[in-house]
């Protein structure tokens, strides 16, 4: 029996009641449609646009985009039009021209813009026209920085960022050197401009790194963003290694310089790991990227087999099971196991 | 360092962008075009330690300007190569711009802008020339792709477009509303003005890059020091000497699939063109890395593995461990850095010939498989000529030479004296017992000849022997026959000739049908004689 009561053994059974179902729901949308078409009542309309499923008439669709366009109406009817609107219609040129009227308007109610903003963010994804009106759509997401509301600031900010805009890098990157916070949060900020190598930030995420008044946050994003940097390598050594870091900074570091340079990474990792005086969270860490990166291929394997033979004798480990485990896993793996009749250090 | 036109000052070339673009607009109101072509250059030192994002509003801003200034010939080909794998919008709407100001579009130039429409679709955006750094709140853009279609309009009337292209872009081109109008006004234009075809004269191509360096001698290469994507070092000199060499330029964190991905993909396609043709094991292929620090060698591998270039011992990425800008100066395939990461690069395609000489550089415009193949095999099958190892020797014997002079002017009086007693040998005729030594002399100097003639069949044939031969007759005519220093001077300088050709590098000698022949005529004293 599923939770709705109906026996899962006879298939046919099942079947019956499935396209009972359906038949009813059909049948349901039919009367929804109907009521949509016929009343002009906003709660009336609002249940049927919840209810039904899809408008599939172009007239529907029309009457929905009215009253997506209508100022006038409750929003949260305004965001169900939409919605419905959007997820029908053949023609989305005609979705697209209406979310971006509605977005560009800045007197309009926020919930609707966002919800304009976010079918267009949907559309990026899924419509094959979204091209035709990506340019329109760029230039509205830079007038709407200037906008009054956080919300859709910071949602078009991301949206910006994640197409590489050059306006709102540069916007970030003076918000980030003078301090204030106006598009999104500090964090936020360095993340977003993280996405691009490009984006000339490097110089400003070690100054933050560098600042007493910076949040554990941004200077976690600021660590993570420095992968990219190869200039920051060192910086980035020194972090991991720095034990009056926090450990979560600590293993920022460890993997900022994982993906930056594996084989540096390598060299620092297994001292850490041999290091009884170290966090055994951050040992951990260091050992489970080790074992990750175990079949990189190597271009010089001196210290591998001084590493597997300490590994081995690894003191501490008894305050930390999962260290031992993770030990001989990484042993194991890489063809040496432990040895018998000593018991784990 | 590149030769930079003296007005342009170097407050602009070093100062912020802002002054970049200030000093763009003087050129624009004085409608001076040619100070602004050096610009067009990717490795010009006013690109040089600015983000991305500031060379990518430089350079669209400053091909944008010529469109007032006018276009010279000189500078298409940049505007070209744009068009060919640029993918900024902002970029290509400044290169569409700028073209405006060109006096004869050809049907080169209409090809480059449809085929940057199709690629541009995808990618569209809004942009603004009315200001370096346009206010979005104040200033209305314009999609990128009408402005490709305004300048497609504007060469229409003059150009003919062909139908099959036509097709594309009235029906399946993706364009905002103003593009469609843009797009309905040059369908008319075709359909309604037969374009005289008065530009279209497919032979007129533009000229690239003028082949720089081309006498660039190997030893520019040496001491460069790479890693291949297997980890092992080499000198740069050492992969490319005894084959010819195909060399291109790529960084894994490009995010322009147009450049290096293509660059790369196109090595792979190169590569299988030479299996199919049998020559591969006979050609070099190397790309490498401008981002040395990050291109690790398991990285460069990947990279190529996943565009179908299989690395192999003719076939390597590398990364230059030291040496980067020498062979950046050598070869200019057109870079600009910002802190160590590339902020800007173009597309070429390098040819060398196996004793290392540079010749052809090929842009991305003119990418033809099949001919580069053919340009390598033809490398392929070049012959040693004394030229060309007289050359080579040249140049490395100058520097040899400066060091020996300078080791040996004389720094005190006492070298002085000593220079000018020996410069008196000549005079040793004076002497009282020179003729005692005269049999020792001509030992030594039968030595010399045996010596000569003992191994040219192995080393460099004959004429180093003939030289010394002639050489030794000009002193024996001087001594016993009729005296004269002039004879004496001419043995002296071709038998110091004959010596120096035969200390040339060796090459291995076949059995040829000359060599053989030689072999039968030359008495036997004067050579070996071996198994033919």
């Amino acid at each position: 029996m599923n939770d709705k009561g109906q026996d899962l053994n006879d298939k046919e059974k099942y079947l019956q009641e499935l396209r009972e179902r359906i038949a009813e729901q059909r049948a349901e949308n039919e009367r929804q449609r109907a009521i949509f078409r016929d009343t002009n009542d906003p709660q009336e309309m609002k249940h049927a646009l919840q209810t039904v499923s899809s408008l599939e008439d172009p007239d529907l669709y029309e009457k929905a985009r009215l009253i997506a366009l209508d100022s006038s109406q409750d929003a949260k009817l305004r965001i169900l039009a939409l919605q419905k609107f959007r997820g029908g219609i053949p023609d989305h040129g005609v979705v697209h021209e209406t979310a971006l009227h509605i977005l560009k308007d800045q007197q309009d109610d926020v919930a609707v813009r966002i919800m304009a903003l976010d079918t267009m963010k949907a559309e990026a994804f899924s419509s094959k026209k979204f091209s035709e009106s990506k340019a329109e759509f760029m230039s509205s997401l830079r007038q709407v920085l200037g906008d009054s509301n956080a919300n859709l600031r910071a949602r078009a900010t991301e949206q910006l960022a994640r197409e590489k805009d050059e306006f709102v890098q540069r916007k970030l990157l003076e918000e980030l050197k003078s301090g204030v916070s106006f598009l999104v949060n500090r964090a936020k900020a360095i993340q977003l401009l993280g996405d691009d190598l490009h984006a000339e930030h490097y110089p400003i995420l070690r100054k933050i790194l560098q600042e007493e008044k910076a949040t554990e946050t941004e200077k976690n994003e600021a660590i993570l963003a420095l992968a990219n940097d190869t200039n920051s390598k060192d910086l980035l050594r020194k972090i991991t290694t720095d034990k009056s870091m926090s450990i979560k900074l600590r293993m920022s570091g460890a993997n900022a310089l994982r993906t930056q340079d594996p084989y540096a990474f390598e060299t620092m990792a297994k001292a850490i790991v041999l290091d009884k005086d170290e966090e055994n969270d951050l040992r951990l860490h260091c050992l489970n990227n080790l074992l990750l990166q175990s079949n990189l291929e190597r271009l010089t394997d001196d210290n591998e087999g001084d590493f597997r033979e300490q590994l081995r004798r690894i003191r501490g480990v008894r305050k930390s099971p999962k260290l031992k485990k993770l030990s001989r896993e990484y042993l194991k793996k890489t063809q040496q196991g432990p040895r018998r009749g000593k018991k784990g250090n | 360092m590149i030769q930079l036109k003296r007005d342009i000052p170097n407050t602009v070339i070093h100062g912020d962008d802002c002054a970049v673009a200030i000093w763009i607009d003087q050129m624009r109101c004085n409608r001076n075009g040619l100070s602004l072509l050096p610009f067009l250059r990717y490795d010009h030192p006013v690109y040089a330690q600015r983000s991305t994002n500031e060379v990518i509003r430089i350079r669209g801003y400053l091909m944008a300007a010529f469109a007032q200034t006018g276009l010279p010939n000189r500078g298409v080909t940049s505007f070209l190569e744009e068009f060919d794998h640029a993918h900024s919008p902002y970029i290509l709407a400044g290169a569409a711009i700028g073209l405006r100001g060109l006096g004869k579009p050809t049907v080169e130039i209409m090809n480059a802008l449809l085929n940057a429409i199709q690629r541009l679709q995808f990618e569209d955006d809004s942009v603004c020339f009315e200001q370096f750094k346009p206010d979005w709140h104040i200033h209305k853009g314009r999609s990128a792709l009408t402005e490709l279609l305004l300048t497609v309009e504007l060469f229409s009337d003059r150009l003919p477009i062909p139908a099959r292209e036509l097709h594309q872009l009235a029906n399946n081109t993706l364009m905002s509303a103003s593009g469609l109008e843009v797009c309905n006004r040059i369908l008319k234009l075709q359909e309604e003005h037969e374009p005289d075809n008065k530009f279209a004269d497919d032979c007129c191509k533009y000229p690239a890059a003028r082949l720089r360096n081309f006498l660039n001698a190997p030893h520019s290469f040496s001491g460069i020091r790479v890693q291949d994507q297997n980890g092992h070092l080499h000198l740069l000199s050492d992969l490319m000497k005894d084959k010819p060499s195909f060399l291109c330029f790529f960084y894994t964190r490009c995010d322009n699939v147009y450049r290096c991905s293509l660059t790369i993909t196109r090595l792979g396609l190169l590569q299988k063109a030479l299996k199919e043709a049998g020559i591969a094991e006979e050609i070099r292929l190397l790309a490498i890395s401008f981002d040395a620090a990050f291109d690790l060698p398991y990285r460069m591998k990947a990279f190529a593995k996943f565009r179908g270039f299989q690395c192999n011992e003719n076939a390597r990425c590398l990364r230059v461990k030291s040496g980067m800008e020498r062979l950046l100066g050598c070869v200019r395939p057109g870079v600009n850095f910002n802190d160590g990461l590339v902020n800007q690069h173009g597309v070429a395609y390098f040819l060398f010939d196996r004793f290392g000489f540079l010749k052809q550089r090929i842009s991305a415009t003119e990418w033809d498989k099949e001919t580069i193949c053919e340009d390598l095999a033809k490398l392929r099958n070049q012959k040693t000529t004394y030229y060309r190892r007289l050359r080579n020797s040249f140049g490395a014997g100058v520097s040899i030479a400066y060091s020996v002079v300078l080791a040996f002017f004389p720094k005190c009086p006492l070298c002085a004296a000593a220079y000018l007693s020996a410069m008196g040998i000549s005079s040793a005729s004076l002497l009282r017992y020179h003729r005692l030594l005269l049999p020792a002399l001509l030992l030594l100097f039968g030595w010399h000849l045996q010596a000569v003639a003992r191994r040219a069949w192995r080393r460099n044939w004959y004429l180093p022997l003939a030289f010394s031969l002639a050489g030794a007759f000009c002193m024996a005519w001087s001594a016993f026959g009729t005296p004269d220093k002039w004879w004496t001077y001419a043995g002296i300088l071709l038998v110091g000739t004959g010596s120096l050709l035969n200390s040339w590098e060796r090459t291995a000698k076949k059995n040829t049908k000359v060599s053989r022949t030689a072999s039968r005529l030359l008495p036997s004293l004067l050579f070996q004689k071996r198994q033919i």
